[in-house]
Formats: C-alpha cells, structure tokens, sequence
C-alpha cells in the first residue's frame, strides 16, 4: 500500500510552503513517526515525520521548491498496514482537498458562462486546482473556438494550402448580427410569384429599376398591416409610425443597410434617385451613420445575381425582411392560356414571435397586389 | 482623490487632514463643538485638537472626565437640541463604556420618536502601535450590526478629511474610525477649496481583473502593497476600499466581484463575525452566479490584539498573507 505524502497546511491563511530537506535519500527505509522533512513556511519552520512506515519510493517535490498546500511531495510504499491519512506529531493534517475533475464540480461562473456561449464544458481542459475548469478556461475555450473556426481544417490540422483572412471589423459585426438575429426571431420565411409585366411595360422608356416599385408596394402594404412594421419589446410590440426602409447593399467586402427615410411619402423618381445615391455612397463608404440606422423593415434585392429564393434573416430589431428574386420571362398559366410575363419571386422572413403565417401572407399578398397593378403613372 | 490638485501645495498627514476638516467645520458652523478627554489644555492624545481651545473657548472644546457613558449621553442630549457635537474617544477602545448610549440611544431615537441625533463619535482605532490589548482594538463590528448608526473609516488624508466633514454635517449619529498607524505616516495635498466625501460610497483605490480585494482602513495600504507584488506575477488585483462600513456601498462591492469573480475580504478586526462575514454572506446571496472560486477571509485571530512585538506582528494581517491568498484563488 502506497502513502501520498502532501505539503500539509501548517496554520490558517498559509497557502504554500517550501521543502528546506529530505531527512530520508529516495529509496531509503523510513518508520512512521520519524522525521521525513523539512518544511518551512513564512510563519514556521518544522520537520514533518512520516505518516507510514516503509520505503521513501519517490521525491517528487526537490528540495527548496515552494508549493501550494496540498501538493504531492513523495511517496512511501508501505511495508506495514498504515494510515492513509497524513498525522504530522499527532495533529491531523488536512491536505487541500483537490476539485474532482469532470461534471458537477464546475463553479457558478464557469456554468453561467458555458450555459450563455453555449459551451461543452467536457470539452474545455481546466488548468485549475485538481483539473478544475476555471472561468479563464471557459474564456479562453470561446476564444480558441472563433480562432480555430477560422484556421484549421475540417479535420482539425493546420494546412500549408490555406490563407488566412483577416476578420474586418465589419465582418465582425456582421457575424454578430446575423448570429444573434437567429438566436433572437423565429425566423420563416414565406414566398409568392409576382407577376412584373406592368412595371416592365412602365419602365419602357424610362431609366427605372424595379426596386423602387418594390419599395413603393412594400409601403403601401405596410399602411394596411402596420404591424408587419414594427419591433418586439418586453412591454409589447412596438409598432412604428414612421415607415424608414432599409436597402441591402452588397459591398465587397461585405453588407451595408442604408435607410430611406419616409419612404411613403416619397413618389418613385425620388425613390429611385435616393435608392441610387444610398448605394452609390455605400460602396464609396461616404455614408453618414444615421443614414444606416433607423430603418423599421427591410428589402434586400437578392436578385441582381440570379438567385430565385432567399431565407433573409431579419435586420434586428425588425420583424420583416423582404426578399427580391431574379425577375426573369417565364411561360404562366393565364385563365386557359399561356403567357410569358416577367416573373419573379418575393421571399418574406417574418418574427413568428410577433406576427403569424396568416398575417405574413396576407402582407405578401398585398405587396403582389401594389407591384401587380397598373396605375404607376399616378404616383410617379 | 478625484478633486483637482492645486499644485505647490503643503502635503498634509492623515492626523492633519482631520485636524482641518474640524477646524473648518467648527468655523463654518457654530454649533459644532468638541467633547473628549484631554481635547483642550493638553490638545488631545495625538494632539489633533492642539490649539483648538485657545482659538474657539472653554464652550467649544470641552475636556470631560474618564466618563464615556456620561459625555456621549450629554453629546446625544446637545445634538438632540440642535448643535452638532464631535465626540473624540481618547482610544477606540474605550468605546465599550458608552455602548448603551450609541445603540440603545443615539440609533434608535430617530426610529422611537423622529428626533435627529446629529453627532459624530471620533474613534482613534487600530493595531501596529504596540499599544497592546486596550489601546490597539477594532470595535467597529459591534456597532456594523447595530441598526440606525452609519460608520465610515477613511484610508487616506483625503478620505479623512472629505469624510469627516460629510460626518459632522449628517443628520444621523456616525461614528468615524480614524486609524491610528495611519496618522503620521501617510500624507497628500488636499484641495484648497471645501470638499466633502460622501457617506456610502466605497473607492475603487486600484483596477485590476482577476481578483478584488475588497477592504477598509489602513488595510487598504496593504492591499494596495500586496497588489504591486502580484503584478509581478500577472495576478491583476482589484483594491476596493469601503470607506464607509455603514450603509456599505453594495454597487461597488457587487460590480467588482462581478468583474474578477473572485472575492478576499481583509479586515483588522477579529474574523468571526465580522465585516468581512457580512460582505461574503451578500455575495454568496447576490453574486453566486458569477463567483469562480471560494470567498476568502483575511484578519487577524479572534484573541485580544496581543502587546509583544513579534506577536502583534503575526497578529496583523501582512501583505504577505493576501499575496498567498491570491495566489491560492488565482491557482483555484
């Protein structure tokens, strides 16, 4: 039988102490009660018999080295039945007990932390007392992870055939956003054809894109439902007065949401002009920042590269975002014959915490019914 | 700490800076006034008073008899009549004679019939004097649990002053510990202009990340002391200085261990059931969740302070003690 002999807590408030000299040579015999050591702390400097009667098997703490309480100095393999617990002149002395390693011994900071980052505890090696997983680790575990995301390989080795691109801070932020946007709204998304053919017919002959119409429409529908133009709150939903809509704009490297204020009350040249310039100065990054912020609902023009459909996540803390597909010519089924119209898809993320399917599709199918009928003229 | 510092100013000690703020409180007001032993002819133990009865009269600054039941109590009536009376306790320790007048009277007249009791109990207090077992005492722990009092104890000249001055201008019995090892041995420039120290609000003396330190007094100096050692070990400690015990200054105590998740309370008082116990009790009540090792205790053994040397020495808490402390909590 094997005996631990630990750096014994020689008075309170003393965490450490220093071994002075090894009375017995490794290897040497030893009777329990003889001294084994010296050991000195800053109060008190004493010899520490031995626990065990036996043979000094290992020193693992050298002469002059400071340790914590509780630390390992050597063992003593038993010759004789012997206590396992240490007796120094006849006081019990109480090692530091160590903090079993593994589940259900974390602290309260370590679990909070893990429960908030969404961290495998199992998975962090602790550098604490006894294995114990500090806060520092679960810290430093987080930080590791969005490196490690970054650097390494599926199968987790480095490759010599990889580059690393720096994180920009509008990448950062962007990452943030998105992450937290899908933690935040239950997000569905919910998608009708619209039929373009009398915006197209209006465009003839005009420098107008389609997403000006888009966001006229989107106004409109949002008058009706105002709700759709609103954001979540712990009082309630906070449904905005105001209608400022965001316009996606794909920078390259990375995304902006410029604001067109009042959108509402704008006709479609003024919309067009300001949807142009917001886009111009974005790329430029001539933007101020007010004219990125406020925006109460969003429309991203996914379309311009040919996608059909997108799941947009929604621009916190709006409820709604609107996406533009490619609009392209495809045959329709018209009454009993068939057509070719410019098509397009519309994709609305929605908050289902906020609205419901019903109310959503009803919004969309507003937006359809706006963009679909033929009285551009009016409002131009 | 915070006012500006006129520059070519004399630096003031500790026992100065509480000397001027009653000089100037007494001038600004005219029912302030003075009762101890020995305050007057002989300008108080630790001369804090000298000249005081030459410049204000035999009305203001009153010598009184080894009597301290008998002069807090005809403090309380003087208070209770409208002046403000700073009572000085000759030692700390002598406190325990006028026990029954502090929390049976002066705490609970205002809570028994709405009369204010504004007075202040000067109380010299403190270790590492070799004053031995009556001259170096901390009492403070048996007022902290006596409702209706408020208790300050300033760590700098500074402190001292601003303090002091927010003590005599309260409506509410306080009692100010002033630290005796404190008196001559440290010293600042103190701003030109009145400034007081508000009561209740605690100082952060030194920023730090990974553990705080939180205490009062002339402890502060040894945390502060063994805060510079850990840094040479990249051990970032946090030094809270309470100033005021009570009402304690929970935001700041909370905001810090929220911070560095790790707690060690250091007080010169006996450790059973002191301050310290109280503020490690609200942590574990409000601040669980974010606590990342043990709350750790550090004062003094509960027997009376002893008078040898060499055992008042290992008596007091030592820089050396919170380094192994910290050590312990930042290896945990």
């Amino acid at each position: 039988m094997a005996t631990d002999i630990s750096m014994p807590q020689l008075g309170e408030s003393i965490a450490e102490g220093t071994v002075v000299k090894w009375l017995v040579p490794v290897g040497g015999m030893i009777e329990k009660d003889q001294s084994l050591l010296e050991v000195e702390t800053e109060k008190v400097a004493l010899e520490i018999p031995s626990p065990a009667t036996g043979v000094l098997t290992e020193i693992v703490v050298q002469a002059g080295e400071t340790v914590p309480v509780g630390t390992l100095l050597a063992r003593i393999a038993s010759t004789t039945p012997s206590e396992a617990i240490n007796r120094v002149g006849g006081v019990v002395v109480r090692p530091m007990e160590p903090i079993p390693e593994g589940e259900g011994h974390h602290s309260p900071a370590v679990r909070q932390l893990a429960k908030a980052q969404g961290v495998d505890l199992s998975q962090v090696k602790g550098t604490g007392a006894g294995g114990r997983v500090t806060k520092k680790d679960v810290q430093d575990f987080i930080a590791q992870r969005g490196v490690q995301a970054n650097v390494t390989t599926p199968d987790g080795g480095k490759s010599m055939g990889e580059e690393i691109l720096p994180l920009t801070q509008m990448r950062r932020i962007i990452a943030d956003r998105m992450v937290r946007s899908q933690q935040t709204s239950a997000h569905v998304t919910t998608y009708f054809e619209v039929d373009f053919s009398s915006i197209a017919k209006f465009r003839e002959g005009r420098s107008l894109t389609y997403l000006p119409f888009v966001v006229r429409a989107v106004t409109r529908a949002i008058r009706d439902l105002p709700v759709v133009n609103s954001a979540w709150g712990e009082q309630g939903i906070i449904v905005k007065k105001d209608i400022h809509i965001g316009i996606a704009t794909a920078l390259d490297d990375g995304l902006l949401v410029p604001v067109v204020r009042h959108a509402d009350r704008k006709g479609l040249v003024q919309l067009a002009k300001e949807v142009a310039d917001l886009a111009e100065r974005a790329r430029s990054k001539k933007l101020d920042p007010e004219e990125v912020q406020g925006g109460t609902f969003t429309i991203t023009n996914h379309g311009g590269f040919g996608s059909l459909f997108s799941t947009p996540i929604i621009y916190q803390p709006q409820i709604a975002i609107l996406g533009v597909g490619a609009i392209q010519k495809r045959t329709v089924v018209i009454n009993e014959g068939i057509a070719i119209r410019p098509m397009g898809y519309l994709s609305l993320s929605f908050d289902h915490r906020v609205i419901d399917g019903a109310t959503a599709d009803q919004f969309l199918g507003k937006v359809k019914g706006y963009l679909e009928q033929s009285h551009w003229e009016q409002i131009l | 700490m915070t006012t500006e510092i006129v520059q070519g100013q004399q630096e003031v000690t500790y026992l100065e800076a509480i000397s001027q703020a009653l000089d100037e409180e007494m001038t600004r007001d005219e029912r302030v006034f003075l009762m101890g032993e020995d305050i007057g002819a002989y300008g108080g133990a630790f001369k804090i008073t000298e000249g005081f009865l030459q410049k204000y009269g035999e009305w203001r600054v009153l010598d009184t008899p080894l009597a301290e039941s008998g002069f807090v109590g005809a403090a309380i009536g003087a208070a209770m009549m409208g002046l403000r009376p700073v009572v000085e306790m000759q030692f700390a320790d002598f406190i325990s004679c006028a026990f029954d007048q502090i929390t049976e009277v002066a705490a609970k007249n205002h809570y028994r019939w709405g009369a204010a009791v504004p007075m202040v109990i000067r109380a010299p207090f403190g270790g590492g004097v070799h004053g031995g077992p009556f001259h170096s005492e901390c009492p403070e722990g048996w007022f902290f649990h006596s409702p209706g009092l408020k208790i300050v104890a300033p760590s700098t000249p500074y402190d001292a002053k601003g303090l002091l001055k927010a003590a005599i201008r309260d409506p509410n019995p306080v009692l100010y510990f002033e630290h005796k090892f404190l008196y001559r041995r440290i010293k600042a420039v103190l701003p030109s202009e009145d400034y007081i120290v508000p009561i209740g609000k605690a100082e952060v003396k030194r920023a730090g990340n990974d553990i705080s330190v939180i205490t009062y007094g002339a402890m502060v100096h040894l945390a502060l002391e063994a805060a510079q050692l850990l840094a040479n070990e990249a051990i970032d400690v946090e030094v809270v200085d309470l100033r005021t015990l009570i009402p304690l200054d929970r935001e700041t105590i909370y905001g810090s261990v929220r911070k560095t998740s790790k707690a060690i309370l250091l007080h010169e008082d006996n450790k059973t059931g002191g301050i310290g116990a109280e503020i490690a009790a609200l942590l574990a009540e409000e601040c669980f969740d974010c606590l990342d090792g043990p709350i750790l205790r550090i004062a003094p053994p509960d027997t009376p302070v002893p008078f040898s040397t060499p055992l008042e020495e290992y008596f007091l808490p030592k820089a050396s003690d919170i380094v192994a402390a910290a050590r312990r909590l930042a290896r945990y």
